[in-house]
């Protein structure tokens, strides 16, 4: 029976000239947006390439004149190239290199610095994310196509074009009653036309990107195989779900309007405002507002510096025996202003990371009722370029950021040369994202699973076909 | 005869009007769309008070670094810098435009201008840089939708029914069944749509805290961008309407204009403005910024080529011929001179960059010939100030205080101190003297070609449809006839 139905609809769809096309329109943009996804990751990819050899340049060039300068200089002597203050304050690309597979979804990689750099003087919080890169604000506002956006955004609006009329459009021609007094289930007629029209109209134009991303050089494995396995079951789950919105609209017009405000409410409205609600519940200082205040701070601990180093002496004699009695003309007593405006600023930069994070984790509990963010949230992970890549970035800057100032403040303070080795071993910055299937990434795909069966089981059935009887020997036609 | 039409038409309008008000689903779309339009207002004036306030106070906290430091050399100050906030205006509830995605911070700080940083987007969630809850992204998006869903069967649906038939059998033209088709339906959505837009309008500013400067003419740009969109919609979808076969194929063709116009078309336009006119990457840029300058003359160092002949010419122009001999701190001089130079190379840079800028927005503008989205976007960023022609006129305005800012610091040093006298500090009066920094985008939004390109596309797709559609009509009335 359900082989019937599925090479009927397999008729249907192929004297459709619509859902011909609608079918070839989806697959040229996935295949756009794959090019353009494959676009970005190769420039993203130069500049982060770019930014490290620029490092590796530059130390090459200290390494050769440190070992030029011959022995290594006496405590005191003043050389550049060697100079603690010089080598920390430079400091180090922060080279972050997007995953093999970041072409799928930008996500946050678009708005962050590709390499940016992580200096001793950086004080915490303003470090990462300093945006350097050139980017077109009005294009960004506008926004990125690239797969996750068609998969989330279009694939939807795809699906509902599909779906909708499964059921409604056989009431519309008047062949339900006909069908229902055959004893065919709306569930078996919408199952054989949503394994249909599915696998055309959404699962081979997915079929067809995978292969656009391989052949365009994105890697193809466990992760890739993830994003395409949820991207699959999410545009399924809108169709399961245009079929059923269909099953109870009166006609097909209905039907499609009902669609679309489905896809208005849970694509466009509810992520904006779960976004707006989730800001002003959990108020955080904005960036420029943290950025003054870390300024604000610097200035007084620069203006205490005789007091911190009095302090300092006192805790560290066998560092500073003596306090230096000016200490704004005492080469690296500066070190000091940063270490004091850490103090001063923890609990500021404490408060506002945990605001954020809260942020982020209610965020991470709203996504379960709303499946695009979901869905969107999930894809980004895989792609080695949402929140979790975002918070491991951080956190490996910060533990860099650490690992510097523990090598360097001293040296910087006491104004000791550093050796060659010491150039050599210096604190290195090494990332890359993960982009591993996680406990989220499946529990998303039951939950998209769950939806599709639940679509499929408040499908009418039995039930329904003996309404429908009733309606035909009432002479009515089921509406 | 005319009066015959005029009366016609007027019938028809109303029972056009009518049979809306009838309509289940005019009343539906009338009770969300009013709801949702004062949720949004509200939502987004109390987020835009918020950012305002949050902008305010980083202003003021800057100032007051830069005012509270304590004895200091002022060029070491000015590495450092004062940092300059962009505010918020009342109307980026109207439209955030570009507001989340430029720099809202830009250092004024010694030896040329600075990129701006610190955009809000880049701590913003997935799926929420789709667009923030906006009334703009409220009229852009959704009541073309209310208006696709409510006008699909204006003319196929009466061919459905037969009125068509029996209206052109009383002797009603086409035209005025066309006409009166879509004063009628025009009417019904402007009763709805104008009262309860211009409510959230006010509303949105007023929560957002009011008083921007020009609000009223800049609200009257975008009232009126938005009600030439709202025609073009209508007159898009009464000549599908006219054209297709059955009110369901209209609505299915007007569902797929609508989400490949809106949804698509911006972001295919903007990847291909990517594309087409690629932006260098920062370090390519820089890389050009640094050859240029290392041309000129560099103020920290003395012994270059350009520093000697500078401090030539200003030993001439002091009348002594040694360096000790100079009343002033010849440091001093060399770095305003040399902030002279790289003005200059800067602003070249600066302006090269943002003509790159530009010119991708430019491509995307283009890109309203095929979808009028592109078009009431522009307009209503320029007229709640938001868009990229206004985040120039910031980076300009810093600039422009920057320099003399800079300047001031470099003369005290000059005229308090002697050449080689680093350890020189200029005392608090000096930093408080230059703490402030205070911009106010313009009253009236800038009037460019820009404006008046995309002003002429939504009017354009306006008067095309409406050809469209009274072909439409004619056509079919000659195959039923």
């Amino acid at each position: 029976m359900i082989a019937t139905l599925v090479r009927t609809e397999l008729r249907l769809f192929w004297r459709d000239p619509w859902r011909r096309r609608l079918a070839a329109g989806t697959a040229a943009l996935l295949l756009a947006a794959t090019w353009a996804g494959l676009a970005w990751q190769a420039r993203h990819q130069r500049i982060a390439d770019a930014g490290k050899a620029g490092e590796a340049r530059l130390f090459r060039v200290l390494h050769h004149e440190r070992l030029r300068a011959g022995p290594v200089p006496a405590p005191g002597t003043y050389v550049r190239a060697a100079d603690a203050g010089w080598i920390a304050g430079w400091g180090a690309i922060a080279n972050r290199p997007v995953s093999t597979v970041a072409a799928l979804a930008t996500g946050r990689a678009e708005f962050v610095d590709p390499a940016p750099r992580v200096a001793i003087w950086g004080r915490r919080g303003e470090l990462t994310a300093n945006n350097e890169e050139l980017e077109n604000p009005a294009l960004q506002a506008i926004g990125r196509f690239d797969l996750a956006f068609a998969v989330v955004v279009l694939l939807p609006l795809v699906a509902i074009g599909l779906g909708h009329d499964i059921v409604a459009r056989e009431r519309d021609a008047g062949r339900w009653a006909l069908l229902a007094s055959t004893g065919v289930s709306a569930r078996r007629v919408a199952f054989g036309a949503i394994v249909v029209r599915g696998a055309i109209g959404l699962v081979a134009p997915l079929l067809l990107a995978a292969l656009g991303f391989a052949l365009g050089g994105g890697e193809f494995g466990g992760a890739t195989l993830a994003w395409f396995g949820v991207a699959a079951a999410y545009a399924l789950t809108w169709l399961v779900g245009a079929a059923l919105i269909g099953t109870w609209s009166s006609s097909a017009g209905v039907s499609l309007v009902r669609g679309a405000a489905v896809w208005v409410g849970l694509v466009v409205l509810a992520p904006a405002a779960a976004g707006a609600m989730v800001e002003a519940a959990i108020p955080a200082m904005t960036r420029s507002q943290f950025r003054a205040v870390l300024a604000r701070e610097g200035e007084l601990a620069a203006a205490d510096r005789l007091a911190t180093a009095r302090r300092f002496a006192a805790a560290n004699p066998t560092v500073m025996p003596v306090v230096p009695r000016d200490p704004d003309m005492a080469p690296g007593l500066y070190v000091l202003d940063m270490l004091e405006t850490d103090r001063r600023t923890r609990a500021v930069v404490e408060t506002r990371g945990t605001a954020l994070a809260r942020r982020e984790e209610a965020l991470a509990t709203i996504r379960w009722a709303v499946p695009p963010l979901l869905v969107a949230s999930v894809l980004e992970d895989l792609a080695g370029t949402g929140a979790a890549a975002q918070r491991a970035y951080d956190a490996a800057v910060d533990a860099y950021h650490a690992a510097v100032r523990s090598r360097f403040a001293m040296p910087i303070l006491t104004q000791t040369p550093l050796s060659l080795e010491a150039l050599r071993t210096r604190p290195r910055f090494d990332w890359a994202p993960a982009t591993a299937i996680t406990p989220t990434t499946l529990a998303a795909l039951a939950a998209l699973l769950g939806l599709m069966l639940v679509g499929a089981w408040a499908m009418p059935g039995e039930r329904t076909r003996e309404r429908e009887r009733v309606f035909i020997a009432d002479g009515a036609d089921g509406r | 005869m005319s009066d015959v039409r005029g009366a016609a038409w007027r019938a028809v309008a109303r029972t056009e009007w009518r049979s809306s008000l009838r309509d289940g689903r005019f009343r539906w779309f009338a009770a969300t769309g009013v709801a949702c339009l004062l949720g949004a207002a509200t939502v987004a004036g109390l987020a835009a008070r918020t950012e305002r306030e949050a902008r305010a106070v980083a202003q003021r906290e800057a100032s007051a670094a830069w005012a509270g430091q304590t004895e200091k050399n002022p060029h070491a100050a000015a590495h450092e810098g004062l940092l300059a906030i962009r505010p918020a205006t009342p109307l980026t509830a109207l439209d955030p435009g570009l507001d989340r995605f430029t720099g809202t911070a830009v250092p004024l700080r010694a030896h040329g201008q600075s990129l701006a940083f610190d955009a809000p987007a880049m701590e913003a969630a997935p799926l929420v840089r789709l667009g923030a809850l906006s009334v703009a992204l409220l009229l852009q998006l959704i009541v073309p939708l209310g208006i696709v869903v409510l006008g699909h069967g204006v003319i196929a649906g009466r061919r459905e029914d037969g009125t068509w038939r029996l209206a052109r059998s009383q002797g009603v033209s086409p035209v005025a069944l066309l006409v009166g088709s879509a004063a009628g339906l025009g009417q019904a959505l402007a009763v709805v749509l104008v009262p309860s837009a211009l409510a959230a309008g006010v509303l949105a500013v007023s929560v957002a805290g009011g008083g921007a400067p020009g609000q009223w003419s800049r609200g009257a740009m975008a009232v009126a961008a938005y009600l030439a969109y709202f025609a073009g919609v209508g007159a898009i979808t009464i000549a599908v309407s006219a054209r297709a076969r059955t009110s369901r194929a209209a609505l299915a063709t007007l569902i797929g204009l609508w989400a490949v116009q809106s949804v698509a078309v911006p972001r295919l336009a903007a990847t291909s403005a990517r594309a087409l006119a690629p932006l260098p990457t920062f370090r390519e840029w820089w890389r050009g910024v640094t050859a240029d300058l290392a041309q000129g003359l560099d103020g920290h160092a003395p012994g270059s080529p350009q520093a000697e002949a500078a401090t030539k010419a200003i030993l001439a122009e002091y009348g002594v011929t040694k360096v000790e001999d100079l009343p002033v701190n010849l440091d001093a001089i060399l770095l305003q001179r040399s902030e002279e130079s790289s003005d200059a190379v800067m602003a070249r840079w600066m302006g090269r960059l943002w003509g790159q800028l530009e010119a991708q927005d430019g491509l995307v503008r283009w890109a309203a010939v095929l979808s009028p989205t592109i078009a009431v976007r522009h307009l209503s960023m320029r007229g709640a100030g938001t868009d990229l022609a206004h985040a120039r006129d910031f980076a300009d305005a810093a600039e422009r205080v920057r320099r003399p800012f800079i300047r001031a610091l470099n003369e005290d040093m000059r005229d308090h101190s002697k050449t080689g006298d680093w350890a020189y500090r200029a005392d608090r009066a000096l930093f408080e003297k230059t703490a402030a920094f205070a911009y106010a985008a313009p009253a009236l939004p800038p009037l460019g070609g820009d404006i008046w390109f995309a002003a002429a596309v939504l009017v354009g797709w306006g008067v095309v449809a409406s050809w469209w559609a009274w072909r439409g009509v004619q056509r079919s009335d000659e195959a039923a006839s």
